[in-house]
């Protein structure tokens, strides 16, 4: 299990497959909610989230196993729905609060 | 910004037995825009194998796969929705976002779409207004 303090959170990258579509959309909706803390959303291929470097992986249940194998020392976040997840408002919520994000 | 979606690309009352027929008729609704190569349609599809495409709230985003960049024009929405909601895998999608891109140009618009998705009144209108010219505004917005 690896965790983080919301506030030390400074990228958040939601991993994705093809990432033109649903990772997209929820990456630029993030981003607009934490720009103004100084937080970097942004979207990566799960096979590439190395080279993003994120303090903390949020993606889709179907990613989640191939996000977690690819970045084992970073929390990865996983929700299952895009549209109104709590577990992404939850992540979101953790770093405005400075909460501990963790995977489990 | 630019406009990503324009009114010919927005299908009201459309009709599809299946995921496959949905997905496939939103990339053909690209290809006709010329957006997309006839290549891409099959992108589509194959990208709805390896993940489900369906977002919530009856909403799906079907587009291609990372490698089927290559066969997009422009970058291009296209609105799709249904008369009767089409099965997705055991969930029911009413509206289709058709999506083609190059890069992240659509990124923004497809953030404020999301915003727009999960607020009641903004949602009931993308699901249910009758009129092109109203969903074109509202998108583009």
């Amino acid at each position: 299990m690896s965790s983080i303090s919301g506030a030390k959170v400074k990228k958040l990258v939601v991993a994705c497959e093809a990432g033109m579509g649903s990772s997209v959309m929820i990456a630029k909706q993030l981003a607009k909610q934490l720009k103004a803390h100084g937080v970097e959303v942004s979207h990566s291929p799960v096979n590439q989230l190395d080279d993003a470097d994120p303090d903390v992986v949020l993606c889709h249940r179907g990613l989640g196993q191939r996000a977690k194998q690819a970045m084992p020392d970073t929390p990865v976040v996983v929700f299952d729905m895009f549209l109104g997840d709590p577990r992404i408002q939850g992540v979101v919520d953790a770093i405005l609060n400075g909460d501990t994000i963790s995977d489990d | 910004m630019t406009n990503f979606l324009q009114l010919a690309g927005i299908r009201l009352g459309a009709a599809a037995s299946s995921r496959e027929e949905a997905v496939r008729l939103c990339g053909e609704l690209l290809h006709s825009l010329g957006a997309v190569e006839s290549g891409y349609i099959d992108a589509m599809w194959e990208r709805e194998n390896i993940m489900s495409s369906y977002m919530g709230e009856g909403v799906s985003l079907p587009h291609g796969t990372d490698s089927s960049r290559q066969y997009v024009n422009f970058a291009q929405l296209v609105f799709v929705r249904f008369s009767e909601p089409v099965d997705w895998d055991g969930e029911e999608v009413k509206l289709c976002i058709g999506i083609a891109a190059k890069g992240d140009e659509h990124g923004e618009l497809l953030g404020n779409l999301a915003e727009k998705l999960l607020e009641p009144s903004s949602y009931q209108a993308l699901m249910e207004s009758a009129s092109t010219a109203e969903l074109l505004e509202l998108i583009n917005l």
